[in-house]
């Protein structure tokens, strides 16, 4: 149990400092932020439910790496990655109620990953175009009607590499050799440094 | 077990089958949408039509107020500078432009609605960028082809 917090904090910590330094990177250049961000969001949770299988460890992770980006002292919109970032969360809890990553069938992994890959990122970005206008000023129905095939259209490529990436990770070997002594030192020292750099605007 | 093993094998090959199922109507969706964007075609100009208008960028800039805004941005401070959008509407003959809502459209088809108090804050770039300060980056809209008067 103890493990899997610390695991749950480590890479969410990780994660939030992909959103703030990576993501914000590939969003000034336009270079598809959120296609390429939900990927990752999408590895790192389906990563972390195969290798400590528990249940709501990657809504945990979604909240922290939110309260990150949220705080990041500089930044593009904030308020929408943090919204995007925790969704992602909830929407992987909720296709993963069913523990995929115990499926043997090939044609299984590759579809939950599409299927995965295409939900996070869509209803994330749905989700922002929701409340982020609802928080900030008014929603207007027309305009999200008007965005949806953006939206629909962008994540094919979210979910091609969902499609990819979830057979490669259940192909990575469980065992690790790590002693629990490291194993907590080097995620103090990962998760401080995260932050660090976070607070720091990295 | 023979029955048990067959009943097993059943069990997989429907998770296969409505895992499919899904996963291919997402990919439909997803490439019906890409295509559907694709005959979505908008026209492009050094203009912007505000409601039956055409108003063209360097009328604007030479006609409006200009403004600068500092943003801080990865720690670097980044100046915006453009045209004011309440001076463009007013540019573009709209009575009673507070009593009216704003749809800023791109030339991919996003769009976002604004009020008469967000257009007195927003400016307009040379690039054809809608700033708005005072909204998240969610409403600074690229490329905009179109203001529609509501």
């Amino acid at each position: 149990m103890r493990k899997r917090i610390v695991a749950m904090i480590l890479f969410g910590s990780i994660w939030g400092l992909l959103e703030c330094s990576l993501g914000d990177y590939l969003h000034s250049r336009h270079l598809g932020a959120g296609i390429v961000m939900a990927s990752i969001a999408f590895i790192f949770m389906a990563y972390t439910r195969y290798l400590y299988n528990a249940r709501g460890m990657q809504a945990g992770m979604a909240a922290i790496a939110a309260i990150m980006r949220h705080f990041n002292p500089v930044g593009g919109c904030l308020l929408c990655a943090s919204i995007s970032i925790f969704i992602e969360g909830l929407i992987f809890e909720a296709i993963w109620i069913i523990p995929w990553h115990h499926e043997r069938s090939n044609i299984v992994k590759v579809g939950i990953g599409a299927i995965s890959g295409y939900m996070i990122y869509s209803i994330g970005f749905i989700a922002t175009q929701i409340i982020t206008p609802m928080i900030v000023s008014k929603f207007y129905l027309h305009d999200l009607i008007s965005n949806l095939p953006i939206i629909l259209a962008n994540g094919t490529y979210a979910l091609l590499i969902g499609a990819i990436a979830f057979p490669l990770i259940m192909a990575i070997p469980k065992e690790t050799r790590i002693k629990d002594s490291l194993y907590y030192a080097a995620s103090a020292v990962l998760v401080a440094i995260s932050w660090m750099a976070v607070i720091a605007g990295i | 077990m023979l029955k048990y093993r067959n009943h097993n094998s059943q069990n997989v090959n429907k998770k296969e089958a409505i895992v499919s199922a899904v996963a291919f109507f997402l990919l439909a969706t997803g490439i019906t949408s890409n295509a559907y964007l694709h005959l979505r075609h908008i026209e492009k100009g050094d203009y912007i039509s505000i409601g039956n208008e055409k108003v063209y960028i360097d009328d604007i800039f030479e006609t409006c107020g200009i403004m600068t805004f500092e943003v801080n941005e990865k720690g670097v401070m980044k100046n915006y500078t453009g045209a004011l959008l309440s001076d463009i509407i007013n540019m573009s003959h709209i009575e009673n432009p507070q009593e009216h809502k704003y749809v800023i459209i791109a030339s991919d088809g996003y769009q976002k609605t604004v009020e008469w108090k967000d257009m007195m804050n927003g400016i307009i770039t040379e690039e054809k960028r809608i700033i708005f300060p005072n909204l998240p980056r969610a409403f600074w809209i690229r490329d905009v082809i179109k203001i529609e008067v509501m």
